[in-house]
């Protein structure tokens, strides 16, 4: 079952351009959607979520074809999270909360209140007194409390403090109890999505890099560390982005099981973090 | 909602892929009597956010569970311990450490090495992996 699906999706902004974007966003699963700051994360957030239009192609939400013209009863089935979400100035959390009530079909107001205690949200000041942080943790209080089937988070932790990203990695973790469950989280700290995500997207200058299961991108490339003496032409040819100091060199390779055979204990070959893989395709022309 | 205790331990440091860890836990406890036949598991997704590991991940530990014959799963209730033959399988495990032993004192015959040093790289590796 789908959740979200872009067929051959294009959108031109400005000098910025996503190319020909096809995806398949798997149902009861967690996606991580990377990539560098301009890749086009944003843009391709705002065009599933149906606040752009894009120039060519398909999208659908829960099969729903008609992202635009159904964009309101959609929005009731996703809580989103924007970095940089304004609320009005002079309102505060019991204002809203009317206008919650009013906004999303299956708003739960005790959820809402709990969410709002647990994240220490300060209910009787002016949302222009929050820090950016507060708005974070006010947005996130919304996209739990209307029973979403689908969260949407563009960059939700960057302006967290570490304490509360763990928390909120443990809240997501939590969701995805229930099996119907879709999250999409797009971050530039990859490390939230190490443990935790299920699926890899990674875009680069508006293009799909790669959509892969997290645990079979980080089994396919290995970060392999050895003597400088062992590089010749034929292993160089195993290797991409060879770094060569006084103490060896490392690298990464997709074909680490071939160099322990070549060379054994010589070698050590580790797991990469998604960020050196990140930083590894994007120079190379990805999976 | 049932309380399950599952004594699992997984490092993200080893170079040993989480989903083994999670399948070699388990089987360790089924070894160990600590989990027996008829035994619920947690359910993937309540394991995974135990663990803190992707769901894809335990899915993966749990296939590789059900394919070898530790567990089963009845579709909407969840995955249980197998009727294990627990001697045979004991059996199998010892026939593979004879050939590992096998292995490594045929490597050692070729260096000339002692039992004594051998030994002590026993007790080096050992300590290594706690």
């Amino acid at each position: 079952m789908t959740a979200i699906q872009l067929k051959n999706v294009s959108k031109t902004q400005g000098t910025f351009k996503l190319k020909n974007i096809d995806l398949s966003i798997e149902r009861g699963f967690i996606t991580g959607l990377i990539g560098e700051n301009g890749a086009g994360k944003t843009s391709l957030i705002h065009l599933i979520l149906g606040l752009k239009k894009p120039d060519a192609g398909d999208i659908s939400l829960f099969g729903d074809h008609a992202v635009e013209a159904h964009r309101e009863a959609l929005l009731n089935r996703i809580g989103f999270v924007f970095a940089e979400d304004r609320f009005p100035e002079k309102m505060t959390v019991p204002q809203l909360k009317k206008i919650l009530k009013r906004f999303y079909e299956d708003f739960n107001a005790p959820q809402f209140d709990h969410y709002i205690r647990k994240f220490k949200i300060r209910e009787k000041q002016k949302f222009k007194d929050y820090s950016t942080g507060e708005r974070m943790k006010l947005s996130l209080a919304i996209a739990l409390s209307h029973n979403a089937e689908l969260l949407v988070l563009d960059e939700p932790t960057s302006n967290l403090d570490p304490n509360f990203r763990i928390d909120l990695l443990e809240i997501l973790q939590e969701l995805m109890e229930d099996e119907n469950m879709t999250i999409l989280f797009s971050t530039h700290i990859t490390s939230d999505l190490d443990s935790i995500a299920d699926y890899i997207i990674m875009i680069d200058e508006g293009e799909l890099v790669f959509h892969e299961e997290k645990d079979l991108l980080l089994e396919k490339y290995r970060k392999i560390k050895g003597p400088v003496e062992i590089l010749d032409a034929q292993t160089e040819d195993l290797l991409t982005g060879i770094k060569k100091t006084t103490v060896g060199f490392e690298a990464i390779s997709d074909e680490h099981r071939a160099l322990e055979e070549l060379y054994g204990s010589k070698i050590l070959t580790e797991q990469l973090r998604i960020d050196e893989l990140m930083h590894h395709l994007k120079k190379g022309k990805g999976v | 909602m049932e309380v399950f205790k599952l004594n699992i331990k997984i490092s993200n440091t080893l170079d040993v892929p989480i989903y083994e860890q999670v399948k070699d836990e388990i089987i360790r406890l089924i070894m160990s009597g600590e989990l027996g036949p008829g035994d619920a598991l947690p359910s993937m997704r309540r394991l995974a956010k135990d663990l803190g590991i992707s769901i894809i991940t335990t899915k993966r530990a749990y296939q590789d569970l059900e394919g070898a014959g530790y567990v089963h799963s009845v579709v909407g209730k969840g995955t249980y311990v197998s009727e294990q033959n627990t001697e045979l399988q004991k059996e199998r495990i010892l026939n593979e450490i004879e050939g590992h032993i096998e292995a490594m004192l045929l490597a050692s015959r070729q260096i000339n090495l002692s039992r004594e040093e051998l030994d002590e790289m026993i007790s080096i590796i050992e300590e290594d992996m706690k």
